[in-house]
């Protein structure tokens, strides 16, 4: 009993130097959000800790005077429809990828990688020729169907490397059992791999997020713009940041998909631990 | 095995179609353009590797070209144990488990743009609050230039990267880790195995693939990472953080010289197949090799 | 147990047929584009500006019975725009080009030489570095809009604390900036990878007679004006500023001269008219002063914005219309003035315009255009002028020679390595 508690005290404390690492930097950003201007460039001023009065001037210019909310539902639709995609055509492919065995198997995994081996940087100068072929410029469309070509690859080889995480062994002890494939997989690969394909769904969405180069070379109006794009192009004028508006769109940038997050991890593991296998 | 084949090639045709449809002619294009002396508003001929050529014996490329290898190697060396020890932790049972999982994704999930210039101003040598945290608390007596001498911005934008980077790792991780159940932990207790062999002996190599698939992405990622160095120093101060990335957006981008950016954006690519070719045997195992 | 991604084939197709009735949607809103004037400009340090333009694209779509659309785009992201603009052939109709944008893009650049000469038989010749810019293969590429001049801010009350007046020439710094060093108010200028640090060091090296190259493209950065330069920045570097230069990007001096603490840069008025918004006190104290003289003239340096329409545009005719109607007197006197004096006018004709008559802490600055050169003066105006200065070259050889890291003969031969990398000729 003893022995417990010293485990659970330890497993407590050693995550709080990860924790102080990681959540300091949005301390002080939630800090320098509702600081006054006038107290952001005050040298004497604490940077953990508001002088002179929250201000709210922040968060009011970000969601009034810019188009923040476009922005903000622009991402979630251009994240969203991607991220099914991916996940739909990516699904089978990751099975056969980690389970069966057929010929140009290292072969396809590399084609599929390949993508990443160049970057966005260079990628987008032809993605703009096809797009504006296309006729989809400045159109949160031509996003829809350039983000499914680095989200398939990444879904693919990540649930691909999860299923391997599987033992084979229940998968061949269901077969003898008289299983075909698509049981399987419906009962017991669905089932077991809920956490990979929520963290590899989750991760497709977050690059689709967080990806400013195309939405600069594609999208011009701001009304079709993604929420980096459109806080970048209104918030940093010249060599004036407007960093309280800055640090408040960051966290109303990140903090809903952490809730969800959060939220749907644990709902799913629930489910996980007991039945499958047996 | 032939009902399996079928089978296969069955399931991964969607992808392939996708990836030809939407990647094939940009992919293409792409590697082309590195072997034409294309600038900006005019169309270049090709010239096949002569750009590669003078990369290779320029003292600028040399330089960005060390900067890229030690940046990547640092930054992953060090997320991969830290991701893995977090997911191990976060695995554990702890108390308001679905906050701290949250709050670990943070650094991640903010838009990088965002977060690089939060960084900066945090860096900043006169109002940045890392510099005063260290005046606080007595451990300087000046404030110190993380963005101004060589060698510590080199450092500066590293930890940037493994603040960032750590809760990628250590949340596919733990997905790794959530997927193996229970019973085969069971199993191994009933055998008698103690913590420590339980990790590494069963925990590990399950994890094999998982990890070496992160490894693999964060590898490639970080190679071409971007936004972080660019919004930090621009890849100065004298080109001491200049990444292939950063200079391939100078001399590609700002400057105009498209075919010597592209060329600069895949001077490793030959290398990095080579990497993922290794890396994928290595995720699928010796037992698949036909 | 929840099974989260459980689809069937009727939801699958019924999201592919959304998706084609969006993707229609879609194509009829572009297409119903085609007849509007279409411009894309940076988002200007002053807000007010880019409400300006977009109200004087309003008149002008209203006079002419069409649509003007006028979108803003941060000026790091126009240049990989501008790429994938030139290269898919489509985009905007009139994009703002900063610096020397016109001549990369000179080959997709509309000629614009019946409206410059119409400009100039209304209003008279355009200074010189306009032409120098604009100017490109025997033909107007882009016209001249405004310039953003990069001069000196300063307070004057630390000065006079120190009993010196505004510092006029180099060597008035100097002696100026040792003593207002000693009283806690260090003088500042960017030495690293920005903008800031090439503006203000090319104005030092032109003060002193040193120049990358000359008119005919040769190397000549290894000359005794060189050294001189790099000896002043040195002695300036180690003796009046604050270390802290060596980190800064544009925005670096700004916090500088708002905390307080700096008592002189080199900055457009952006300082000022925060400090006016946030620190009314300090702003009273804040004054600006035109180029600076040194011992070969009087030479300034800055930011160049012109527009250029696109050869490919499928509105040439109205694009040029619109270019005209910019210089209409009324029209640039109300852009002008959105501005509150942060851009100044290319041509002599706007040059004493209201907004600097009325506001004594601007009036030095009246006429900048004629003492500016754009970065790379006075070797040719071309690609590899640009590839200098956004290679950091000279901020990195100032950098390495004020800091001790290289000595003046090692960094000026590295810089001397890298032009002819970039394409001048050595030197014989």
């Amino acid at each position: 009993m003893r022995r417990r508690l010293i485990t659970s005290i330890l497993d407590h404390i050693s995550i709080i130097p990860f924790l102080l690492f990681a959540f300091f930097p949005f301390y002080w950003m939630l800090i320098t959000s509702l600081k006054k201007n006038s107290e952001l460039y005050d040298l004497k001023s604490i940077p953990f800790w508001i002088k002179e009065g929250i201000t709210l001037d922040h968060y009011f210019y970000l969601l009034q005077k810019t188009e923040f909310l476009t922005w903000l539902s622009n991402t979630i639709i251009v994240s969203i429809l991607p991220t099914i995609i991916s996940l739909i055509i990516s699904f089978p492919a990751a099975y056969a990828l980690a389970r069966l065995r057929f010929r140009g198997a290292i072969l396809y995994g590399m084609g599929i990688f390949a993508i990443y081996l160049i970057p966005p940087t260079l990628l987008f100068i032809p993605f703009s020729r096809v797009i504006s072929y296309l006729k989809l410029s400045n159109s949160i469309w031509s996003l829809i169907i350039v983000y499914p070509s680095f989200m398939i690859p990444f879904s693919t080889l990540i649930l691909s490397a999860y299923f391997k995480t599987i033992p084979r062994e229940i998968e061949d002890s269901a077969m003898i059992d008289g299983c075909n494939r698509l049981q399987i997989i419906y009962k017991i690969v669905i089932p077991l791999s809920i956490p990979g394909v929520i963290t590899s769904t989750l991760f497709s969405f977050v690059f689709g997020w967080q990806n400013l180069i195309y939405t600069i070379a594609f999208i011009s109006s701001s009304s079709q713009k993604t929420l980096s794009a459109g806080m970048v192009t209104e918030l940093i004028r010249g060599d004036v940041f407007y960093w309280g508006s800055l640090m408040a769109g960051a966290l109303l940038a990140a903090l809903p998909i952490v809730l969800v997050f959060a939220f749907l991890m644990d709902y799913y593991i629930s489910g996980l631990s007991a039945g499958a296998i047996k | 095995m032939r009902k399996e084949e079928s089978t296969a090639y069955f399931m991964i045709t969607p992808v392939i179609i996708v990836l030809i449809f939407t990647v094939g002619y940009p992919f293409i294009m792409a590697i082309y353009l590195s072997m034409t002396d294309a600038e900006a508003g005019k169309l270049g001929s090709f010239i096949g590797l002569y750009n590669f050529n003078q990369l290779a014996i320029s003292p600028l490329f040399q330089t960005a070209f060390k900067n890229s290898l030690l940046y990547t190697f640092v930054t992953v060396a060090v997320k991969l144990p830290l991701g893995l020890i977090l997911a191990l932790i976060l695995n554990k049972d702890l108390k308001a488990k679905k906050f701290l999982r949250g709050i670990i994704l943070l650094p991640w999930i903010t838009p990088i743009t965002i977060s690089a210039i939060g960084w900066k101003w945090m860096y900043d040598s006169m109002y940045g609050v890392i510099n005063w945290m260290l005046i606080n608390l007595g451990l300087i007596d000046h404030s110190i230039l993380w963005l101004g001498k060589p060698w510590l911005a080199k450092v500066s934008v590293m930890i940037v990267n493994i603040w960032r980077g750590t809760p990628f790792f250590a949340i596919i991780i733990l997905a790794g880790l959530m997927t193996i159940s229970e019973d085969v932990y069971d199993a191994a207790k009933v055998d008698g195995a103690g913590t420590l062999a339980k990790f590494w002996y069963i925990t590990l190599p399950l994890l094999k693939p998982v990890i070496s698939f992160v490894v693999l992405f964060s590898t490639v990622m970080t190679i071409s990472d971007y936004p972080i160095v660019f919004i930090l120093t621009r890849g100065g101060p004298l080109n001491s953080t200049h990444l292939f990335s950063t200079l391939a957006f100078q001399i590609g981008l700002s400057t105009g010289y498209l075919g010597r950016g592209a060329a600069i954006s895949l001077f490793i690519f030959p290398f990095l197949l080579l990497v993922v070719y290794f890396q994928l045997n290595l995720m699928r195992g010796k037992r698949w090799e036909y | 147990m929840k099974k989260e991604f459980r689809l069937n084939k009727w939801k699958v197709l019924g999201m592919i047929f959304c998706s084609i009735l969006l993707i229609l949607g879609s194509l009829v809103y572009v297409y119903a584009q085609d007849s509007t004037l279409r411009i894309l400009m940076f988002s200007s340090f002053v807000p007010q500006n880019d409400e300006a333009l977009k109200a004087i694209g309003a008149e002008f779509g209203r006079e002419k019975g069409i649509k003007v659309e006028v979108d803003f785009i941060s000026i790091k992201d126009m240049y990989p725009k501008l790429v994938a603009q030139s290269d898919s052939k489509s985009g905007h109709d009139i994009i703002g080009l900063e610096n020397l944008l016109p001549i990369t893009y000179k080959g997709s650049l509309l000629n614009l030489d019946d409206i410059i000469e119409e400009i100039i038989a209304q209003y008279g010749p355009f200074p010189n570095i306009a032409k120098e810019i604009c100017y490109q293969d025997n033909h107007w590429k882009s016209l001249p809009w405004w310039i953003v001049p990069f001069h000196s801010t300063y307070r004057m009350d630390y000065f006079k604390d120190v009993g010196e007046q505004v510092p006029k020439t180099w060597e008035d710094l100097l002696r100026a900036g040792k003593k207002l060093k000693a009283i806690g108010h260090p003088i500042g200028i960017a030495l690293s990878a920005t903008g800031d640090s090439n503006n203000a060091l090319y104005q030092i090296m032109w003060g002193f007679g040193a120049r990358i190259a000359d008119s005919n493209g040769v190397v000549a950065i290894n000359s005794p004006e060189t050294r001189k330069a790099l000896t002043y920045v040195k002695e300036l570097y180690e003796k009046t500023m604050t270390p802290d230069v060596l980190t800064w990007d544009n925005g670096g001096n700004n916090r500088y001269m708002l905390s307080g603490v700096g008592s002189w840069t080199m900055n457009p008025i952006s300082i000022w008219v925060i400090a006016k918004r946030d620190f009314p006190e300090l702003a009273e104290q804040l004054n600006h002063y035109g180029a600076q003289y040194g011992p070969m003239g009087r030479h300034g340096a800055g930011d160049f914005y012109s527009l250029g329409i696109w050869d490919f545009s499928p509105n040439k005719a109205l694009a040029k219309e619109f270019l005209l109607y910019l210089y209409k007197k009324d029209v640039m006197n109300s852009y002008l003035e959105s501005g509150q004096g942060f851009n100044l006018a290319t041509h002599p004709y706007f040059y004493e315009h209201f907004v600097f008559q009325r506001n004594p802490k601007i009036s030095e600055l009246i006429g900048y255009a004629e003492w500016m050169h754009y970065t790379g003066w006075p070797a040719p105006a071309d690609k590899r002028a640009q590839e200098v200065y956004l290679r950091w070259i000279v901020p990195n050889m100032f950098t390495e020679v004020a800091t001790g890291t290289f000595s003046m003969d090692q960094a000026i031969s590295k810089a001397e390595k890298e032009l002819i990398e970039i394409g001048y000729k050595p030197a014989k």
